[in-house]
């Protein structure tokens, strides 16, 4: 099998899997039918991800002409296959793969019929995000943004009985698509400035053809889909809405595919932000602040999944403010590793909720004695996720801070998240693995089966040995990294040990602190702000702009065909009383009108 | 004043006594007796000037114009007759169902 078919199997077996599945209505009936389906596609698109990676210094597109207008081909469509993507595909394929795997025993209690259309949503969203990672040019990869933003909504949504899972999946929808249409106008912004919208001949033009205006319109206006997709402030708001969906959705979405798209579009359209250094520093500063920000809110949260759910939110601040400093590969990197670990830390969080049947960590406690293994698998993605040496996530954490060095504003931001994030994820540990049970349902916890255990293993261990694949990483994306003892490193180190400490003094076993702050404080940071401000421009700006342009098309537009109906009815309804119906009425006109004839004929003429 | 001016003026008398009588009478008998009065003047018309020219073309007219006569004053007795049948009553005045 050459490298070609294997490359186009990859999103090719989900789509078929997807197709199968959703299509078939006896196979979609029987859930257990439809997770092998979905499986086995996304086991054998994951092998051919991983075949491939072995070949990374093959790099090849293969395309097909799509929309021919007049002579010329307006777009193709087809794979790119380089040290970029390679990368990406086996990370995607690895999550998505265990996340089926794991959501098989964690949905094991649901109807047939809904777990045949869980799995063909997560098959098509495997088919969207791997044909993401594969895209040659701007108009494919917004065409699967799009594909990834549905079958987030679908997701999200699954549990659509319940009213917010409903509101959580539209609010979801609308947020990203807010920010896809500043990607949408970046197309037509690319066509006009380069004349094409693949990526390679994108950047040959930059660096041969002849210096373009507005170098940061461009990459201003993809940061626009990037900061919806990926949740940068503002546009962060749909994210932690996003928990009501099933965790293993959530393990999926915050690692691997929906907010990994953002980052990875950032990824592979680096060369236009590196062009404009206005729009790297905005990126940036916006990366940097949406870090601090959710790990605020991270830090206040009780409910395990908002944890993580602002957790993924800072570290994607983290990756952005690492591109937009010009360090592609930290922020790759750090991509790499954060999926592998949020994974799990999703996953054993989905395990704990399993076994407890609530989200509330006030509701947890003591989970460890009876959830061994799932108390070592979230400390582990704790761990990594703290950036403690040698878990994979020091390495990547490290890069970040390393990029940020001559930024010292950024850097600070920097600094503060590498506390906050051993603080918050200590506390969420503590309270529900460690002290006493808090509730009848956390007395007596049952660990879950092999089938969830199995792909947390895995991604346990790739979150504890990820940090060795860097400098093989890096040679794959042909990006220099350096990674050396500096004064930013060890503090760093030390921050994340004074983050756990400080979890272990307020939230430790011996505690029954819930909340370390005080409680007006508290209510301060868990209200919804920005929530607020989306509703305040709805309300008072979109309304109210659409209440006046309404009033005119009602009253001015319709108005004036109202006014021509009108006269025509008046102008009728007076010239119908000459239609007298007597016959001789219509004889004496006649007549008269001989009359004027003959007149006119003998004098007139 | 000639054979053909009396001739005309005739026919000019009788056919505006038809036009006055097809305007102002309310019965349709009357109406069709007015009508005929004007078919008739027509037909006066066509003689006197045949008269004139000589040739026979004229009174030929005449003949199909009164034979045609014939057939619309069958057509228009039945018409009154049904109206008399529907709406017992043949004024004109009364049948005015198309007014505005």
């Amino acid at each position: 099998m050459n490298l070609h078919s294997l490359a186009l199997a990859i999103p090719l077996l989900p789509l078929a899997a997807a197709a199968i599945v959703g299509l078939v209505r006896p196979i979609g009936r029987r859930g257990g039918l439809a997770a092998t389906i979905s499986i086995a596609a996304a086991a054998a698109s994951l092998g051919c991800a991983l075949l491939l990676l072995s070949h990374t210094a093959e790099r090849f597109v293969l395309k097909l002409p799509w929309l021919p207008v007049g002579g010329r081909t307006l777009a193709e469509v087809g794979l790119r296959f380089d040290g970029i993507s390679a990368p990406m595909l086996v990370v995607v394929g690895t999550v998505a793969l265990m996340v089926q795997i794991y959501s098989v025993g964690y949905l094991s209690d649901e109807a047939s019929g809904p777990r045949g259309r869980y799995f063909t949503w997560q098959s098509l969203f495997l088919f969207a995000m791997q044909g993401f990672v594969l895209s040659p040019n701007l108009l494919q990869l917004f065409s699967f943004y799009e594909l990834i933003g549905l079958c987030s909504y679908l997701l999200i949504g699954y549990y659509w009985e319940k009213p917010s899972a409903g509101r959580a999946a539209v609010k979801a929808f609308w947020i990203t698509k807010l920010g896809d249409v500043g990607f949408l106008i970046g197309l037509l912004v690319c066509w006009t400035q380069y004349k094409s919208f693949d990526l390679a001949a994108i950047e040959h033009a930059m660096t041969a053809g002849p210096a373009q205006a507005n170098t940061w319109l461009l990459p201003a206006l993809l940061f626009c889909g990037v900061a919806s997709k990926s949740a940068q402030f503002p546009l962060h708001v749909w994210l932690p809405d996003a928990m009501e969906g099933p965790t293993p959705v959530s393990a999926l979405l915050h690692a691997a595919t929906m907010v990994a798209a953002g980052v990875y579009l950032l990824v592979s359209t680096s060369f236009l932000f590196a062009a404009s250094p206005v729009m790297g520093e905005v990126v940036m500063y916006v990366g940097a602040f949406t870090a601090v920000f959710a790990a605020l809110q991270g830090c206040v949260q009780n409910d395990i999944k908002r944890v993580l759910a602002y957790s993924t939110c800072s570290q994607l601040g983290l990756m952005v403010a690492a591109i937009g400093a010009g360090s592609v590969a930290a922020g790759y990197f750090h991509l790499v590793t954060h999926a592998f670990f949020k994974s799990l830390l999703f996953l054993a969080a989905g395990s704990a909720i399993h076994a407890v049947h609530t989200n509330d960590l006030r509701e947890m406690g003591g989970l460890g004695r009876g959830m061994r293994w799932t108390g070592v698998f979230f400390g582990v993605g704790m761990l990594a996720l703290a950036g403690i040496p040698p878990l994979s996530g020091f390495f990547s954490k490290e890069l970040i801070l390393a990029s940020l060095e001559e930024h010292p504003v950024a850097l600070v931001l920097g600094l503060a998240t590498t506390i906050m994030t051993p603080y918050y994820m200590g506390r969420a540990f503590l309270l529900a693995f460690s002290g006493k049970p808090r509730s009848a349902a956390a007395e007596h916890p049952h660990e879950s089966g092999w089938l969830m255990r199995g792909p947390m293993l895995l991604l346990c261990s790739l979150a504890l040995i990820m940090g060795v694949f860097l400098w093989s990483f890096a040679d794959t994306i042909h990006e220099p990294v350096h990674l050396e003892v500096t004064s930013i490193g060890l503090l760093g180190i030390a921050l994340a040990l004074a983050g756990l400490g400080l979890a272990w003094v307020f939230h430790g076993p011996r505690k029954t602190v819930i909340d370390a702050l005080p409680k007006s404080l508290l209510e301060a940071a868990r209200s919804s702000g920005v929530d607020a401000l989306y509703v305040f421009g709805w309300r008072h700006v979109v309304f109210v702009f659409a209440a006046t342009v309404s009033f005119f098309d009602r009253y001015i537009v319709d108005g004036l065909m109202n006014l021509i109906g009108w006269a025509g009815d008046r102008a009728g309804d007076a010239l119908r009383r000459v239609q007298t119906g007597r016959a001789q009425d219509y004889v004496l006109a006649l007549f008269l009108g001989l009359l004027a004839l003959v007149a006119w004929g003998v004098w007139g003429g | 004043m000639n054979e053909i001016q009396f001739c005309l003026l005739l026919a000019v008398a009788l056919f505006s006594i038809g036009i006055y009588g097809l305007l102002t009478r309310r019965n349709a008998i009357g109406i069709l007796l007015s009508i005929e009065l004007m078919a008739n003047a027509v037909n006066i018309n066509l003689v006197a000037f045949s008269r004139v020219h000589g040739g026979a073309a004229g009174q030929v007219f005449a003949l199909f114009a009164i034979a045609l006569t014939v057939a619309e004053v069958a057509i228009g007795l039945g018409l009154v007759i049904l109206m008399a049948r529907t709406r017992k009553s043949i004024n004109v005045d009364e049948a005015r169902d198309l007014h505005g």
